[in-house]
Parts: structure tokens; sequence; C-alpha cells
């Protein structure tokens, strides 16, 4: 009998042996490139499934943009609840997605307002998995612009990804993932009436801010994200934040804000 | 192993980005898509076109050449990661639309070799399949997958250690349950 080791060896060569590679990849690849939407060329079809895309791809586009968190079409208000974890692992979708994504108010983004020092904290939530990571997530709004519908998250665990493969220093206090997705009482309807775009930038430790585009995993010493919400028919959905390990699991509590 | 060849940027280091490009996508696309298809991505030669895409806009802010590699097996690495974790969030919500189906070929793939070993693996938590592939497909140093995944050393060695364990549980001929 062969021992573990190489039968995975053995495996894996055969399953590497099968790849067939299409014949115009590098012509999609060129494609790709020279589309001015990033986002656009992520969301391909096999790719669109998921909500977690849906939003992010949204953040993007609100952010490249441009959006106003003072904006007439912002009229959200936030107040802070925390949802059960028995509740929180199970949050529903109201609706399908469709393709065509919202359009943000028009503006700048005021994406670095929220930080240790300014930020309310909503809840916070420090949990060893029995996996390799530990997260701690933070929660709070934004509190230098009154009525402001940027919703701060800040996520961070040991086990470290780096979304662009290049990694500068040591991090600490980076963001390992961030999911959002609508739960009962509200709903995410993507180009439809009732629309929730969420705005994610990240504020590194000299202030400059970084959109998040579809998908993507992105470093910085601070580790914040942004979510600003967005709601012109007037209703106030709520949009949950949940910390996933890095095998896709729900840690701790869910963190809301409608 | 893999039969990809070895690519350097030092042969297209004067030539615009275009050529570099072109130069590293025959050298590692293939393997890319191998990458992507080992750590558990529904749509490898996706996600190997995407890690292409973004070296594009950096390629020129690379500190060395040798650093492109590397890039591109951390970004395939992290998408497949990322899209992983999305599809297991959409498995709980039945209201989501449903991820694209697994293509034939795709199954034919993952059928290939050891199936009940294919199994096991594509069971394991997503760091210990990748520890499992960069080093016993690409042969990998620990240092090497370190960097790779962006893990320590130190947890390289705990997700290959229990990546092991995991599959000698999941198959009876090495321990696991009959």
């Amino acid at each position: 009998m062969s021992s573990i080791e190489d039968r995975l060896r053995s495996s894996l060569d055969r399953r590497a042996d099968q790849v067939q590679i299409a014949d115009d990849a590098w012509a999609k690849i060129q494609a790709r490139i020279r589309k001015p939407d990033r986002t656009a060329r992520w969301r391909g079809p096999a790719l669109i499934a998921a909500s977690v895309v849906v939003v992010a791809g949204a953040a993007a586009i609100a952010v490249q943009a441009g959006v106003s968190q003072s904006s007439p079409a912002v009229p959200l208000a936030p107040v802070i609840a925390t949802v059960p974890s028995g509740q929180s692992s199970v949050p529903l979708l109201t609706s399908a997605v469709s393709s065509t994504p919202p359009t943000p108010p028009p503006g700048p983004l005021a994406s670095t307002k929220c930080n240790a020092s300014t930020a309310i904290e909503a809840t916070e939530v420090d949990i060893s998995t029995d996996s390799e990571t530990d997260l701690k997530a933070l929660m709070s709004t934004d509190t230098t612009t009154p009525g402001s519908p940027l919703l701060c998250i800040r996520i961070t665990g040991a086990d470290v990804n780096v979304e662009d493969g290049v990694r500068s220093g040591t991090p600490t206090g980076v963001l390992q993932y961030a999911h959002v997705t609508a739960v009962p009482g509200g709903s995410i309807v993507w180009g439809g009436a009732t629309v929730i775009a969420v705005a994610i930038t990240l504020t590194d430790a000299n202030g400059a801010s970084t959109a998040i585009e579809a998908d993507r995993l992105t470093t910085t010493s601070t580790g914040w994200v942004y979510f600003a919400v967005f709601e012109p028919d007037g209703q106030s959905p709520m949009v949950q934040a949940t910390a996933l390990d890095s095998a896709g699991r729900p840690v701790g509590e869910s963190i809301s804000l409608r | 192993m893999k039969s990809v060849a070895e690519g350097s940027l030092a042969d297209t280091d004067q030539v615009d980005d275009d050529a570099a490009l072109k130069a590293l996508f025959g050298a590692h696309f293939r393997e890319l898509v191998v990458l992507a298809s080992l750590v558990g991505s529904d749509d490898p030669e996706n996600v190997a076109q995407e890690a292409f895409v973004r070296l594009s806009s950096r390629l020129h802010r690379l500190r060395e050449p040798s650093a492109a590699k590397a890039y591109l097996r951390t970004t395939v690495i992290n998408l497949t990661r990322h899209r992983f974790r999305h599809l297991s969030v959409v498995r709980r919500h039945p209201d989501i639309r449903r991820p694209p189906a697994i293509s034939a070929e795709d199954e034919a793939i993952k059928g290939a070799g050891d199936e009940p070993l294919n199994r096991a693996l594509s069971r394991l938590p997503s760091r210990q399949r990748e520890a499992l592939v960069l080093r016993y497909w690409l042969d990998m140093t620990e240092k090497e997958m370190a960097e790779a995944m962006n893990v320590s050393p130190g947890s390289v060695k705990t997700h290959l250690s229990r990546g092991l364990s995991a599959l000698r549980n999941a198959l009876p001929e090495h321990g696991g349950p009959a």
C-alpha cells in the first residue's frame, strides 16, 4: 500500500493532466484588460451567483461613481442592532438579483470618518475557532456626520489574506473577510425598486482610501471597511455583516444595522 | 508533477507590459488553471484569467520580475478561496440564485485519478486543501507555501499535518473508518 502522500501526489498529477485550456484564453484576458469596468469583467456568468458578489460589485460601482453620504437620496438614519447568533447564522435574501446595477447618488464618498477613536462600538466579538482563524469584528457608524449612512466594519484575524499576493510588512489588524446580506425585513433588489448599494472602502494608516472590487480581499493597516447604504425608496432594510472563518463558516454574532 | 515551463520576466524585462504578460501567460497560465482546479475552484480558467488581469495593472510595480509568478499563484489561491466562501454562503440560502452547474469537463477532471481521495480532498477546509496541493503537486517548500498562502510557516505545517490526517481518517486503507 502506498503512503497517503504518494497516493495524493499521484492523484493530483493525474487530475492536472486532464485540464484543458481554451484556445482563446489569451484573447479573453486581453479583452478583460481592455474593458474599463473591472467589476464587470469579474462578474462573469459563472461568478455572479453569490449575493455577496453582487453586493461587493455594487460597492465598486458606487465608489467609482462617487457617493455622497449627505445626499437627499440617502435618508437612512443608522440604528444599530445586534442580531443574536442563532438568527444570524441563517440570513435570508428576500429577492433574487438581476444584472443591472443601481445608480448611486452623485458626490464624493467620505470614507475616512470611521476609526477606532471616533466610531461607536456597536458590538465586538472575539472568537477563537477550532480552526486556524481568530476573528474580531467591530462595527460602528460614522459619528462625525449625523445621519450618515456609513457603516464601518473592522474584522481582524490572525490568519491573513492578501488579495494581491504582494505583502509588505507584518500584517496586523487586517481585514479577513466581510460578508453582507439582507435579512428578513429588507431586501436586495439589483436594479429594482428597493436598492441597497454598498460602498466598501478601506483606509490605510496614511488615510488613503481604496475601493474594494468584487471578490477582492484587501488588507490595510487599519482594516476598516466602509459600507454606505442607499435606499431610494426610503425603506430601511437591515444590512447584516457576518464574519466568516477561512472555511467559510460564520463565526461569532452577526452585526446589523437598519 | 506539473509539466509547466518555468518562465521568467528577465527575458521580457525591456519590452512592454503586453509582451511581458504574454510571456507569463505562456509560461504559467496552464499551471494556474490547474492550481485553481485542484484547490477547489468551480471555474478555474476564469480564476486564472482574472489573476492575469489583476497582474496587468501592476506588472510594472512589482519589485522584481520573479515576483510575478508568486503574485499569480497567490491571487489564484485567494480568488478561489473567496469564491469558495461565497458558494458556501449561497448554499445556505435557498433563495439565492444557484451557482453555475459544474461542467462535464470539470466532473471528468475531478473524477480523474482516485475518486475516494478526491472526494476527501474536496471536503477539507480550504487552507488544508491548498497546503496539500501546493506541497504535493507544486512541490513547494514550506517557505514558498507560506508566502503563497499568506500564512506563517508554522501555520503551513499545521495545515499540512491536519490535511493529511483528515485524508487518512477518511480513507479506510490508510487507517480511517471502514
